[in-house]
């Protein structure tokens, strides 16, 4: 049962105990995102809304108001709670995708709300006396109105930083930092819903129920999110050993009594922020690349961009915070079935892992992506893996350039390299590109989508 | 070695970091207090009432235009709010810009009958936003010929619905000659309690 890692020589080790699992699916979360927004949809539609849409121009402007307004909202507390890295939800779709969905919510929120403020002012323009006493009385005539609007400027200026192509301008820290006004934001911009919006002004128990889910939300990511910050950096791991792999690629072990404390499981990837000075206030996301023990986590770290290079000024016995291990990806979802690992570049660091906990009659097949065979960390270790479970190691070796066209992921190239394709399950890591092409592959060599596992930690 | 060099900017890479979001936060908080000037509700209650009440003034002779009413209207003036005007409410339109081109003498036909409806609450759902009353007008063949309303309400959006709205009802319920009129978008409350207060006045109507 204990997993065999034939590098790392720690002492008197057992695996953690593995993440608890749930009943929830991704599923079940849109059902429930769907309900939410089906009963505020009913409530608007009941009390008037509806009626507004088919009677005139001005009418209808005012219910597009409403509802969009409403639904902002609802995206602005559905991102929230995305971030809050609920256990439960986690457990379900993973960090990773839990990140993605509230990116789209995010971008989903900015959308609204630009429709909401477009539809407000011919809305408000007749009763108000025109388009600029209109803008005046939402930008600081009317009461609340001045908060709300310089909290729609906030949400909207992280909105348009998120878009990736403005995002990868800047370093990812200031965007974070930025990113994180988003809550004085939404704060700021909560009172005019209830002192404009009439149907929480109007009925006392709509308004309650509303304030206090708002309430309740906010409170829940805010604490869910730095509670979890608060207690990795009150209970940190140390570094036990650095190694160096490749030229360019260092394995570290954390360990300590903290790690007791932590369920983890092969596949899963960990936050981690070094509290070493000039580093404490980064965090990374980094593949376990052994299935993690009570000796300690092991991360392979490749020297990418400033954070990573900072992680290779660790030295042994610096103070580490852990937050996680998260992912979805962990040996389970291989069934019976034969897995098929594709990987790319520091991408080998999960399959890594997962070899060491797969069956010995398991059978892996492992394509590995690199420019040089020489580059790929762990290599040897995972042929020993392999080969214990009587499974193969191709790396493609060489530039892309070179392969003349041949794409190595074209779903003709993995069924002629890889036995028993369709009956697989595939686990693709590795850069984006790698991942896609991959995927694009398998999907065209007839794997279905429940049977391709990606894990993008760095969404 | 990289790690020397760098020291110096890494002193202030989270300050460097910050300073964006730090920069962002402020100017929104300093921009909040700038821009918010709400408009005290008791100090517009006589900035309101007074051009409301001048504008009822000015916006009754162009009512006249119609055919009827308004001069008495003033004179029914409680010490309330009164609107009965055409006039849209468009805020900072001097009020003497309509002087009233001489309404004085009410057409006989119309007016020749009054009779005031019920005092009504303007309520949307659980919320009171300030009550009504409307005076209907009756020509001799007791034909609806004109309306006007007295409005006490308590906060700046309602006077600004109002001022808004009221005019609007009025010039539908004498088109209509009846209390079935359709209501005016975005004033919900204010065309019920004026249907509802134009109905008793009607059915007062004196024979």
């Amino acid at each position: 049962m204990a997993p065999v890692a034939p590098v790392a020589k720690l002492e008197q080790r057992r695996p953690l105990a593995r993440p608890n699992s749930t009943n929830l699916t991704a599923n079940d979360l849109v059902i429930v995102i769907a309900a939410i927004f089906a009963v505020v949809t009913a409530a608007w539609a009941m009390t008037g809304g509806w009626n507004q849409v088919s009677s005139g121009w001005s009418h209808a402007w005012r219910a597009a108001a409403s509802l969009t307004g409403l639904y902002t909202s609802l995206f602005g507390m559905v991102g929230l709670t995305l971030s809050a890295r609920l256990k439960t939800m986690e457990r379900a779709i993973g960090l990773d995708r839990l990140l993605i969905w509230h990116r789209i919510a995010g971008d989903t929120m900015g959308l609204l709300l630009a429709v909401h403020i477009f539809t407000s002012i011919p809305a408000e323009m007749p009763v108000r006396g025109g388009f600029i006493n209109t803008v005046l009385d939402f930008t600081g005539r009317e009461p609340y109105m001045a908060l709300t609007a310089i909290g729609s400027a906030l949400v909207a200026v992280v909105v348009v930083l998120s878009l990736k192509d403005i995002r990868n301008k800047i370093s990812y820290e200031t965007w974070y930092f930025v990113h994180l006004t988003v809550y004085f934001g939404l704060a700021a911009s909560f009172s005019h819903q209830i002192t404009l919006g009439s149907m929480l002004s109007n009925d006392r128990y709509v308004r309650l129920v509303w304030v206090g889910s708002s309430v309740a939300i906010f409170a829940t990511a805010l604490f869910g999110r730095w509670w979890k910050v608060f207690g990795s950096v009150a209970r940190p791991l140390h570094v036990r050993t650095i190694n160096k792999e490749t030229d360019d690629t260092v394995s570290v072990v954390l360990g300590g009594r903290n790690v007791l404390r932590l369920r983890g499981d092969a596949g899963q990837f960990v936050m981690i922020r070094s509290l070493v000075r000039g580093q404490w206030w980064k965090t990374n996301p980094y593949s376990l690349s052994a299935v993690p023990t009570t000796a300690g986590l092991r991360v392979t770290i490749k020297n990418r961009g400033d954070a990573s290079s900072a992680t290779r000024h660790l030295r042994v016995g610096d103070r580490v915070a852990v937050e996680g291990p998260y992912g979805v990806t962990t040996p389970e979802i291989f069934g019976d079935k034969r897995p098929l690992f594709i990987a790319g570049g520091v991408g080998v660091t999960p399959v890594c892992a997962l070899l060491q906990r797969l069956p010995s009659g398991s059978r892996p097949t492992v394509l590995l992506r690199a420019r040089h065979e020489n580059e790929v960390a762990h290599l040897a270790e995972i042929r020993a893996l392999a080969a214990r479970c009587g499974g193969e190691v191709f790396v493609l070796s060489g530039r892309t350039a070179a392969m003349k066209g041949k794409d190595p992921f074209s779903a003709k190239s993995l069924v002629r390299a890889v036995p028993e394709l369709s009956s697989r399950v595939a686990l693709v890591c590795g850069p984006t590109a790698l991942m896609f092409a991959a995927r694009k592959g398998l999907r065209e060599a007839g794997l279905s989508k429940d049977d391709i596992h990606m894990e993008m930690p760095w969404w | 070695m990289s790690s020397d060099n760098s020291s110096p900017m890494s002193r202030f890479a989270l300050a460097r970091r910050l300073a964006p979001a730090l920069a962002l936060t402020s100017a929104g908080v300093a921009l909040i207090n700038v821009l918010d000037r709400p408009v005290n509700l008791s100090a517009s209650g006589s900035a309101g009432v007074a051009d409301i009440g001048s504008s009822a003034d000015a916006g009754a002779g162009q009512m006249v235009t119609g055919a009827t009413v308004p001069a008495p209207t003033t004179t029914t003036v409680t010490t309330t709010t009164v609107v009965a005007t055409t006039v849209p409410p468009v805020n900072g339109a001097p009020p003497d810009t309509t002087p009233a081109p001489a309404p004085a003498p009410t057409p006989a036909a119309c007016g020749a009958k009054k009779s005031t409806g019920s005092t009504t609450d303007i309520v949307d759902r659980n919320r009171v936003f300030g009550t009504l009353v409307v005076t209907a007008k009756f020509a001799s063949n007791g034909e609806l010929c004109g309306v006007a309303v007295n409005f006490d309400v308590w906060d700046r959006k309602s006077v600004q619905i109002e001022q808004y709205a009221l005019p609007k009802l009025n010039a539908r319920a004498k088109k209509a000659k009846s209390a079935n009129i359709q209501g005016i978008s975005g004033a919900t409350a204010v065309s019920r309690a004026y249907a509802a207060s134009l109905q008793a006045a009607i059915d007062a109507k004196p024979l």
